[in-house]
């Protein structure tokens, strides 16, 4: 005996954490995407720096940097294109043109230093005009269309080249910050560098934080969804291509005054460079996906593999080769890896830990136990009968009314003698939960996918906190409230909430059964001073919450766990957390007060043993959600009907159930309420009246918690 | 983790390999309610296993112990003609007239023709421990497929999770009972019947999903050849139909119980700890009890069960032409009250099969040709 408790000890201890879990969280990371090009650029660098002496001299690396200020600029425009889900073949002329341009000015029509690069990024952004014009408002293809403006300018380069070139071979320009601009530095950065490094951060505040940025991201992700949202595509394609021109000129500009050369073949090929620059730095080809430092970093890995592949000896045509087979890399596995991303997260997001229930309890009909079930929810009489998508809690307010959430986001009135008037008397936008009401008669919802709300009397809708504070440490960001699935408000008005789990959510909640891990946890908010705190970390699906009778505890539900656990608010015991009935025959859901004192549980499933069995078999778990649809898994059986009332110790005195599940299947909710039970269940079509006796038949919710008003 | 990357790696190198993947149920597999629509003869038997026709016309249905027969030709009024110390199996017609009849642990008996009341005795070759069905020949001699050496009729779940692969089909001479094998180390052999051009038996195999042929050689073991493989369900007896075959599956294959099966550890357990009642594992009836495993399509919305919830229960007949091509199916879907199909005999050009899961004989009809 000793022995297997030992292995269960290590099993459980090898399952608590997982590095699987780890990966799986930190794939999911939007800033994961530059790691693999950063990391191989920095390989890149080292791999060098051993094998080329000297290759990480001042020397070298400002040599390199001089180039990299300039083709840095061109690898932004093509990216801020591409991320557009366009195309820009015309840089290397843009570039070219710029070059030509800015000498023109400066050496042949003596133009100051800065009017000579306004002039030419002037020039810059009517050149990339002329290609926004054409694919944003006339819509010719990207690829086509650049490519014949590539030609089209490369042309009229090469004509002004052999009209100009005497007249510029004679005259020189002379203005110190035009030197400074080729070769000056400040404080040892290359001029270009600095520019560079203004360009990058001005540009990646525009791309990820401005309004144009966003736009001009959802464009190039879905252009149709872009244009259904209300969002200008015309303009913001247009303005990709203005901006490209106008980035691509500046490094023009800066190349001028460095080499001070306006020769023909200036900028040939530097569109596939710049391309492959930012394929390799993990722009997605297809749009949508990028940001400026990822482009740079692609720069890096190409400027440095030029370098030191030249430095190696390698010949011109091996260096290009060379490059181009890893431009065919980096697509190849950008496809592959934007394609196949969410569905390897998907395989390894589900992991099983170790869990293992008690006994069960006999709960058959003729057992003879506290639980033995029955059919008295069967014949439950149906309110809202087909006209209600899924009452997950039931409440009813001091006038009598009766309130439910559905899975539109409605929350439901039912009023009238017999409740027969029906009409929505809120709406929520996410999916309602547990419900309570507050001294003041807000209706206080655990709304899943947004946090806790509240509903005043007039109907208006307001938020009570949809953060709370994040675990340090964690890599999935915990701040922000998930599925947040029922709720108790304490005499003091804090309100004591249950977050189910924090990896999945109000549509994929069952999948977490099969996880059988503390995902979930217990929060309190504080209506006067408006802060949110967690109190307990790591629970195994906290679901329904009560605050006892003498307001001293709060008693939640372990679902998974099949446990009731009172964590203790006031008194000689305060913060203290005990276990207060174990090994449940069922999956428990929400607690509510009883008339006589007690309460009463929801059990939304039963125990089966096959599924018992599957919980101490994490492996079993996991090979079985690899290899086979979500459909086909193993879950736990909600499709009967139960509700057990527990007394103060934790000691079950009454069980109600539905065998089959024939009117209400997993039922999530009661609420009694003048002398009757109402039933509320998560995906069930109705909510179920039923009469009780021998109970108190003036006792109600409103009044048990507040008072009566006077 | 590792096992992701095997799982891609293998993906990758064995993209095409036939990985017996429980196949979709199309074509002339389709779904339907066509089993739910077809007349119920009789609902007064609790589990009819098999059924057969005396050269009479009469039927003769066995449940549990006891074999029933029904005097008049509407299934009105079932008689208890015989009860047994085993369970009474498959049952087929006797050339000399009336019934032969597979008694578990037992022989074999004669009912209602010139033998009437006589038991075979089976103790040659380990006896007839779990005979699932028989056919008897011109000659009288008697074929029986005998689904394990180490199960009775009763326990088959435990021979589909314990993977046993122990079945025989024997040749039993019907004068002295001497025992021939003529094919062993099946998967629950659970059906038999002559083929239609009288010179091969056809024998289905339930865990392994197949239908065979094995060839009628005078003294020899024929080699036996697949007909049918990886079949969506579990089959249970055949018999010939006009110029083709009817079959019955006593129940659907599901991925999950698919994946159990390569699970070792769970399976011993689930075996060792449970009532079999509650394994995930094929049943012939499922009502949805509470301790019931349940799975993921199978949970309730509204109050109701999908139709295409995988099914732990099913009932369903399939028509097959002369090379075992299906031409049309007849389906009792989750929700439906005719599953667990294990019996079927043809008399006068009609189709008979019996319901063990719920309790019916039912008369069907192939639907029109898809």
């Amino acid at each position: 005996m000793a022995d297997t408790s030992f292995r269960e000890t290590l099993i459980r201890l090898r399952y608590k954490w997982s590095f699987q879990q780890f990966v799986a969280e930190l794939l999911q990371k939007r800033w994961m995407e530059p790691v693999v090009p950063f990391t191989a650029a920095v390989l890149v660098i080292l791999a060098f720096a051993f094998l080329i002496p000297g290759y990480l001299s001042v020397g070298n690396i400002v040599s390199t940097a001089r180039q990299f200020g300039e083709f840095g600029f061109v690898a932004i425009a093509i990216a801020v294109v591409i991320i557009s889900g366009g195309i820009d073949l015309s840089v290397g002329s843009i570039f070219a043109m710029a070059n030509f341009i800015a000498l023109m000015m400066f050496n042949m029509y003596e133009l100051s230093a800065p009017l000579s690069i306004a002039v030419t990024l002037g020039a810059g952004a009517l050149m990339g005009a002329v290609n926004g014009m054409l694919i944003g408002y006339i819509g010719l293809g990207a690829f086509l269309t650049t490519l014949v403006t590539m030609l089209i300018f490369r042309a009229i380069l090469n004509l002004l080249i052999l009209r100009y070139s005497m007249e510029m071979a004679i005259s020189t320009g002379d203005s110190r910050f035009w030197d400074w601009l080729g070769g000056g530095d400040l404080l040892g950065v290359p001029a270009n560098i600095l520019a560079l490094a203004l360009v990058a951060i001005v540009g990646h505040i525009f791309l990820s934080r401005g309004r144009p940025g966003w736009y001009i991201a959802a464009i190039g992700a879905n252009r149709k969804a872009a244009r259904h949202a209300g969002i200008p595509v015309e303009r913001h394609l247009f303005l990709t291509y203005v901006i490209s021109g106008v980035l691509t000129a500046l490094g023009g500009v800066f190349y001028a005054a460095r080499l001070n050369s306006p020769s023909s073949d200036t900028g040939v090929g530097m569109e596939v460079l710049a391309l492959t620059a930012v394929v390799l730095g993990g722009v997605n080809l297809s749009g949508g996906k990028g940001s400026i430092g990822q482009s740079l970093i692609g720069t890096t890995i190409v400027l440095v593999l030029i370098n030191g592949l030249v430095r190696f000896g390698l010949v011109g045509g091996a260096t290009s080769a060379f490059l181009g087979f890893m431009m065919l890399l980096a697509v190849g596995v950008d496809v592959k890896w934007s394609r196949n991303r969410n569905k390897a997260i998907e395989k390894i997001y589900v992991v099983p830990s170790y869990f293992k229930l008690g006994a069960r309890h006999d709960i058959a009909p003729d057992s003879g136990s506290a639980y033995a079930l029955n059919n008295r929810l069967r014949d439950a009489e149906a309110i809202g009968l087909g006209k209600l998508d899924g009452p997950e809690d039931v409440i009813f307010d001091r006038e009598g009314n009766l309130y439910c959430g559905t899975r539109e986001g409605f929350i439901w009135r039912f009023s009238g003698k017999d409740l027969e008037t029906q009409e929505i008397f809120a709406r929520t936008g996410g999916r309602p939960l547990g419900m309570a009401f507050d001294r003041d008669d807000n209706l206080i919802i655990c709304v899943a996918g947004m946090g806790v709300y509240g509903v005043r009397p007039d109907r208006s809708v307001y938020k009570l906190t949809d953060e709370t504070t994040r675990t340090f440490g964690k890599v999935i960001d915990d701040s922000r409230l998930v599925l947040a699935d029922d709720l108790d408000i304490a005499p003091d008005g804090k309100i004591y909430f249950s977050e189910a789990t924090l990896r999945y959510t109000a549509q994929t909640w069952a999948t977490d059964a099969l996880e059988g891990r503390g995902n979930g946890r217990i929060i309190v908010f504080d209506p006067s001073t408006g802060k949110t705190r967690t109190l307990l970390r790591d629970q195994i699906f906290p679901n329904g919450v009560c605050v006892s009778h003498d307001g001293q505890s709060v008693l939640f539900a372990l679902t998974w766990a099949c446990r009731i656990e009172r964590y203790w608010i006031a008194g000689p015991k305060a913060g203290k957390l005990e276990t207060l009935i174990a090994d449940l025959p069922g999956m428990p859901d929400n607690i509510n007060r009883a008339s006589d004192g007690s309460y009463w549980l929801a059990l939304v499933g039963l125990r089966t043993p096959a599924y018992d069995l599957a919980m101490e078999d994490p492996g079993f778990r996991t090979r079985m959600i690899k290899r086979i649809p979500n459909d086909e898994w193993l879950y736990p059986n909600i499709n009967n009907g139960c509700v057990v009332k527990f007394d103060e110790s934790g000691k079950i005195i009454e069980t109600l159930g539905d065998i089959g599940g024939k009117s209400h299947p997993s039922v999530t909710s009661m609420r009694e309420e003048r002398g009757y039970l109402y039933i509320g269940g998560l995906s069930n079509d109705r909510i179920g009246r039923v009469k009780l006796s021998g109970v108190d038949e003036q006792w109600n919710g409103p009044a048990a918690y507040w008072g009566e008003r006077t | 983790m590792s096992s992701v990357v095997v799982d891609i790696l293998k993906e990758l190198l064995f993209r095409n390999r036939d990985r017996r993947a429980n196949p979709v149920l199309d074509g002339p597999m389709r779904p339907n309610s066509g089993l739910d629509e077809c007349p119920v003869l009789s609902n007064a038997l609790r589990e009819p296993d098999d059924i057969a026709f005396a050269a009479d016309g009469r039927a003769y249905v066995t449940a549990g112990r006891t074999v029933f027969r029904f005097e008049n030709s509407d299934f009105s009024n079932p008689l208890a003609v015989a009860e047994f110390d085993g369970l009474a199996t498959g049952i087929a017609s006797h050339p000399k007239g009336g019934v032969v009849v597979c008694i578990a642990g037992q022989g074999i008996a004669f009912l209602g023709g010139p033998d009437e009341g006589r038991m075979l005795r089976i103790e040659g070759q380990h006896g007839l421990r779990c005979p699932t069905a028989i056919v008897a020949g011109a000659q009288g001699d008697l074929y029986v497929c005998d689904g394990s050496r180490d199960n009775t009729p009763d326990r088959w779940a435990f021979d589909l999770m314990e993977k046993r692969r122990s079945g025989r089909v024997l040749r039993i001479d019907g004068d002295t009972g001497q025992v021939e094998v003529i094919a062993e180390q099946l998967a629950y052999p659970n059906g038999i019947c002559f083929s239609l051009d009288g010179q091969a038996l056809v024998v289905t195999e339930a865990w392994t999903h197949g239908v065979s042929r094995l060839p009628l050689r005078a003294g020899g073991r024929g080699s036996a050849q697949a007909m049918m493989q990886n079949l969506p369900g579990y089959p249970a007896r055949i018999a010939t139909h006009g110029s083709g075959y009817c079959l019955t599956m006593f129940a659907l294959r599901t991925q999950l119980v698919d994946f159990v099966l390569t699970e070792d550890a769970y399976r011993r357990k689930m075996i060792e700890r449970i009532d079999p009642a509650f394994w995930i594992a094929p049943a012939l009836r499922s009502e949805g009890h509470y301790l019931e495993p349940v799975q993921g399509g199978g949970l309730k919305k509204h109050g109701s069960l999908k139709a295409w919830a995988p099914p732990r229960s099913y009932g369903l007949v399939v028509f097959l032409d002369d090379e075992f091509e299906p031409e049309a199916s007849l389906h009792s879907r989750v929700g439906g009250a005719r599953h667990g199909i294990t019996g079927v005999a043809t008399e006068g050009g009609s189709v008979f099969v019996t319901s063990k899961g719920n309790g019916k004989i039912i008369q069907v009809t192939a639907g029109p040709k898809q």
